[in-house]
């Protein structure tokens, strides 16, 4: 072995910590980047010259750069980023649901029906009193401006919902766009055995949030390669992708079908599974439920109020007290609205006759809706709300709750640990330290030699 | 366990924004008082606090109801008083007329005075509260009794004074609050009870009673029920003075409802009072079937409850004083029942004050208790979230200090 064998050990050996260094400063670097893998240089000897009577080794050199990922937890993760925000959406959108009720106030709906009811009960004492029939028609009126409202809150609430999903659903068209060229790359970058590392991050980047939006099922091939599809129809790989959008059904539900609209997407999870929730089922429901109380109200209110008499001159019958319910407008009669006096309470058509002002005022008492009180009708409506928003408030603990268990796994396998990373900088910063002194001593020992000729 | 240092901020973050919402949801309860700020807070309790508010709100409708009420029924008896007292006068005064030492010109004189007697009387019978006439029945806007152009018979109101005005004092109670002028100031002879409807088309049962005119003959009066169709039966009548039985041309028919046995229809239309007038022999009463059913027996009980018209008897007596005829003892039984059954009416509506009463102590007891129970539902007890917001203020301030001392710090800081 001559001297210069020292320069070539010594120089391999230089480059090789001056790249870890590049590595761990990589590291370092990255230690706040939540989507970045940390990378770990391995290091391999150069194996020795044969040809020599004593096999000597030839230094180290920088084998590869391993990229620290546990694939397992990714899928966990991609999982319950699903969960989780599906749950999310969902509380938040609920939250907004029952804020239009104001309840439990004097100004929610559970009140004004006491009150509309309640009103005839007063009018049942002085049948013929202007005061007293103005209130009862500002009590009806009352109720109807506040069921107007939660209506058209919801009706608003689904517009803007669809708006947010249509949003979301370009998001994910634009993940699915930047995947299949990411994957692309990976691929390409993996046949020619060039690292892949950071376009491997930015694929599970694409990934996380392309799960925050919908169910997705994602299979990574030997290439590194994230075949992906939403609730059952394919998305992308690295040849091929589709674009999704939104269609509106003939029954007014939402559904995500592929851009042809050939293929239906069986939405279970994910933010946009939230919006078509509250868009195909609480929204709808809630209003079907209001459909059903009020034209029972009216339906009820109208078949007694049509048999009794006006105090009026002559006395006047047959008139019913709304005029009508449909799509969340309740409709005073505009004749008993210009003229209060047309309210009947009179059953025999005498004015101090009040047994109709009775009659209706005990209607808030019998169970003329499914089985129950009209205000227990309304309680179960804002009660179901209320408790599918407490179950999703629990869901998302819970899914949070392992979801940052899962982070903090993966950023135990995964993240940066700067105090780590500077034991590398210094272990390597030594290793160059040394073999610049190596490099000094051979040179120390070649002008030796050199000073004998 | 590897140790990295986004591990520490997702703890930290995660620590943080668990306090932070902790503290929102308390500085929220604290300012509002309220541990049920919306439905989701506790769907369950929302539910009883719609239930307690619902609750609440009937109490204040009838007690708005009741004490609204009061005010006619205490002026109704007040004016049933005025009118007991000024016929406890008369009797008296009547009674006295009777000494053989009281002259015939004092007789004459307490025509007049029994005239203007009449005038007072018929005044509280027409009492009334803010236009509303108090024995008017349910057809108050209309003066319930006023004198013929004669001046020698009291009219009533044709469309009658007898409807009951009631109130919601409670979820399934409704309480009569006023005094008709049928049962105070009529004679009204009430058939209650159950006709057979099993009984033979043809078949026939009769109910008599002793029913007095004006001028104090007494009658033996006889309703007859013959049996014309199913579920139809036609009333037909007579009266006797003692001296031979006296058919009246009038009859009327009822008809019950086939299946609840209900009565249906009197003469066709929806139930009234049957009036009796026979102004020859002075005889003015009404026939109250309102409570008559149909069964599967037949039991009708009858009650009168006075035996002639006050007023018309009243009338009657004025023009005998003017002519310097004393009243006789029949006329005198006739008034003297009367002032027991005034004394009668207003004790019963003494009792509906005395429950409106009762009711409204009632419906006040009840409030507290639901206050009560709404508070315990929806308000916060203060104390406690005070100490949980100081102690989750505390672990917040803790949080701050500690990752001010660590989140920073790597081994960078020591080489």
């Amino acid at each position: 072995m001559g001297i210069t064998k020292l320069f070539d050990i010594s120089r391999r050996s230089l480059l090789t910590y001056q790249k870890a260094l590049s590595i761990t400063s990589n590291n370092v670097a990255n230690a706040n980047n939540p989507d970045y893998s940390r990378q770990r240089s391995l290091f391999s000897n150069v194996g020795p010259d044969y040809r020599t009577n004593i096999a000597i080794g030839s230094g180290v050199q920088l084998t590869d750069v391993e990229r620290i990922r546990d694939q397992i937890l990714d899928r966990q993760s991609w999982e319950y980023r699903q969960n989780y925000n599906s749950a999310q959406k969902q509380s938040s959108i609920l939250a907004n649901i029952e804020s239009l009720f104001s309840e439990p106030s004097e100004q929610g709906m559970s009140a004004l029906l006491d009150q509309f009811f309640n009103s005839w009960d007063d009018l049942s004492v002085d049948p013929t009193s202007s005061a007293l029939r103005s209130n009862v028609v500002y009590a009806a009126e009352n109720l109807s401006v506040k069921l107007q409202n939660v209506y058209e809150g919801m009706t608003t609430l689904r517009r803007d919902l669809k708006k947010d999903s249509q949003v979301l659903v370009g998001d994910l068209n634009n993940y699915i766009t930047e995947l299949k060229h990411i994957n692309k790359q990976i691929y390409e970058a993996t046949v020619v055995n060039k690292g892949a590392n950071d376009l491997l991050d930015k694929r599970d980047e694409l990934l996380n949030k392309m799960s925050d939006i919908a169910n997705i099922q994602v299979n990574i091939d030997e290439y590194g390669v994230a075949n992906v599809s939403i609730g059952g129809v394919f998305a992308v790989d690295r040849v091929h992708s589709i674009t999704f959008d939104i269609f509106e059904e003939s029954n007014g539900k939402l559904a995500l079908k592929t851009e042809d609209g050939n293929s239906k997407v069986a939405l279970q999870s994910g933010e946009l599974y939230g919006n078509f929730r509250s868009v195909n089922e609480f929204i709808p429901e809630a209003k079907e439920q209001f459909d059903d109380l009020f034209n029972s109200i009216v339906f009820h209110v109208n078949q007694s109020h049509s048999q009794g008499y006006s105090t009026t001159d002559p006395p006047v019958t047959g008139i019913d007290f709304f005029e009508g319910y449909s799509n969340g407008v309740l409709k005073i009669n505009k004749d008993i609205i210009d003229d209060p006096q047309l309210i009947a309470v009179s059953k025999d058509g005498t004015n101090g006759n009040n047994e109709l002002a009775l009659e209706l005022a005990k209607l808030q008492h019998n169970n003329l809706l499914n089985g129950s009180t009209f205000a227990e009708n309304y309680a179960n409506i804002v009660g179901s709300l209320a408790s599918e928003k407490q179950f999703q408030d629990q869901n998302t603990e819970t899914f949070g709750l392992v979801l940052n268990q899962l982070e903090q796994q993966i950023s135990s396998v995964s993240g940066v640990s700067i105090d780590e990373e500077m034991i590398d900088v210094l272990k390597y910063q030594r290793s160059y330290d040394a073999s610049a002194k190596l490099i000094s001593i051979a040179d120390e020992m070649m002008k030796t030699v050199l000073q004998m000729i | 366990m590897r140790v990295s240092d986004r591990q520490l901020q997702i703890d930290y973050l995660r620590s943080m924004n668990l306090t932070k919402s902790r503290l929102g949801k308390l500085q929220e309860q604290v300012t509002t008082g309220k541990e049920i700020n919306r439905p989701s807070d506790s769907p369950l309790g929302t539910s009883r606090l719609f239930k307690l508010s619902n609750q609440l709100g009937n109490i204040t409708t009838f007690r708005d109801n009741i004490e609204r009420a009061q005010t006619s029924l205490d002026m109704t008896i007040s004016s049933m008083q005025g009118f007991q007292s000024e016929i406890q006068d008369v009797i008296s005064d009547l009674t006295g007329l009777r000494n053989p030492t009281v002259g015939d010109n004092n007789i004459r004189a307490y025509s007049d005075k029994l005239d203007l007697i009449i005038n007072q009387l018929l005044d509280y019978a027409n009492a009334d509260v803010d236009g509303k006439y108090l024995f008017g029945g349910t057809d108050d806007s209309v003066k319930p009794f006023a004198l013929n152009s004669g001046g020698t018979a009291v009219e009533i109101n044709s469309q009658g004074i007898g409807g009951e005005r009631k109130i919601r004092i409670a979820k399934n109670i409704d309480q009569k609050v006023n005094m008709t002028g049928k049962e105070v100031f009529e004679s009204v002879w009430k058939q209650s009870g159950t006709i057979d409807s099993s009984a033979a088309i043809g078949s026939t049962f009769t109910k008599t009673e002793k029913i007095d005119g004006a001028d104090g003959t007494e009658y033996d009066f006889t309703v007859t029920y013959t049996k014309t169709a199913d579920n139809t039966y036609q009333l037909s009548y007579s009266y006797d003075d003692g001296t031979g039985s006296v058919a009246l041309a009038q009859t009327n028919e009822l008809v019950f409802d086939a299946t609840t046995g209900e009565l249906e229809t009197v003469d066709g239309s929806d139930p009234s009072d049957i009036g009796i007038n026979i102004s020859g022999n002075k005889i003015d009463f009404k026939i109250d079937v309102s409570e008559l059913t149909e069964s599967d027996s037949t039991s009708v009980k009858t009650k009168l409850n006075v035996k002639a018209n006050i007023f018309n008897t009243l009338l009657d007596i004025k023009e005998n004083l003017a002519s310097g005829r004393l009243p006789n003892d029949e006329q005198l039984a006739v008034i003297n029942g009367f002032n027991a059954h005034i004394l009668d009416e207003i004790s019963a509506a003494g009792d509906i004050g005395r429950r409106l009463e009762n009711t409204i102590q009632l419906l006040d007891s009840q409030e507290l208790e639901l206050k009560d129970l709404q508070s315990k539902e929806r308000d916060v007890d203060i104390m406690k979230a005070m100490v949980d917001l100081e102690s989750q203020q505390f672990n917040l301030n803790l949080g701050y200090k500690i990752s001010s001392m660590i989140l920073p710090k790597s081994l960078m800081d020591f080489l």
